[in-house]
């Protein structure tokens, strides 16, 4: 995978972010559902 | 009580996506790039708080594994099991920035140095605590292996810590940052630790939840092979199904 220096940044924000956002929503569904 | 929960959870979430959103405008606004490394040293600022929150929760298990040995009250280990699933989710967050760092700044996705071995020792015992927990049947059994096993797993964590500055390793144990550096690395540890905070303490109320739900669907059930029995036998049973 060739990227820029940039594009390395911006992916590694995107999948960490991606990863706590994502939990956090999955939760919320869960919790929706169980109330 | 409850209504003052109901408009705290809200509140606090709010909160967190606005500080995030406030240090994501402080990343592309106001920090310098580095010169050497360049934008690539950007992800420091997420790496690190991941890798420090990953710490905590790994310390609220061992903390919640002690309670549950010392009081065998079923809140302990709810809090234990959700604090593990933050560990590894933090972990994960940690291994895949630091992959990425690694790949553009090392040319390499992984390499077997000290701190990325044991980082992803970290992340292998508690992947494996939750397997271990969701393979025993019996609460009281999987509450008591899973505390012992959550009070050994923190071992690793000052392992992980002191593994880059008491060995020879190519990941860097401290970098030097200027001012506007160190202000947007501060910046970036409340909505991390918030979130991970935020997520602890949901998954928390969830496995709450769930016990409750699983304590009414056992009793219900041992109500009912109780009536079930009494029926067989011609009984009437006081308060029973039958």
């Amino acid at each position: 995978m060739n990227l820029t220096t940039s594009q390395y940044t911006v992916l590694a924000y995107v999948v960490g972010l991606g990863l706590l956002l994502g939990y956090a929503l999955a939760q919320w569904v869960q919790a929706k559902r169980l109330k | 009580m409850k209504s003052s929960r109901n408009i705290f959870v809200p509140i606090y979430w709010t909160v967190a996506l606005l500080a995030l959103a406030a240090a994501v405008t402080l990343l592309l606004r106001y920090t310098p790039t580095e010169e050497t490394m360049g934008p690539i040293q950007k992800i420091f600022y997420l790496h690190l708080p991941l890798a420090i929150n990953t710490f905590f929760a790994a310390l609220t298990v061992c903390i919640a594994s002690v309670g549950y040995i010392a009081q065998k009250q079923t809140y302990w280990d709810d809090l234990a099991a959700a604090a593990a699933k933050v560990t590894l989710l933090l972990a994960t967050g940690v291994l895949a920035t630091g992959m990425i760092w690694g790949h553009s700044a090392w040319g390499t996705w992984w390499t077997w140095s000290p701190r990325l071995t044991f980082s992803l020792m970290l992340w292998l015992l508690y992947a494996v605590y939750l397997i271990v927990r969701s393979s025993i049947e019996s609460p009281q059994r999987r509450a008591i292996v899973c505390a012992v096993y959550g009070l050994t797993a923190f071992l690793d964590v000052p392992i992980v810590y002191l593994s880059s500055k008491l060995l020879p390793d190519v990941h860097p144990s401290s970098i030097q940052l200027i001012t506007p550096m160190k202000i947007t690395l501060l910046v970036w540890f409340v909505p991390v630790t918030m979130i991970a905070a935020g997520l602890i303490a949901t998954r928390f109320s969830l496995n709450r939840i769930q016990r409750r739900r699983e304590q009414e669907r056992r009793e219900k059930s041992s109500r009912v092979t109780v009536a079930v029995r009494a029926g067989a036998n011609g009984r009437r049973v006081p308060g029973g199904l039958a």
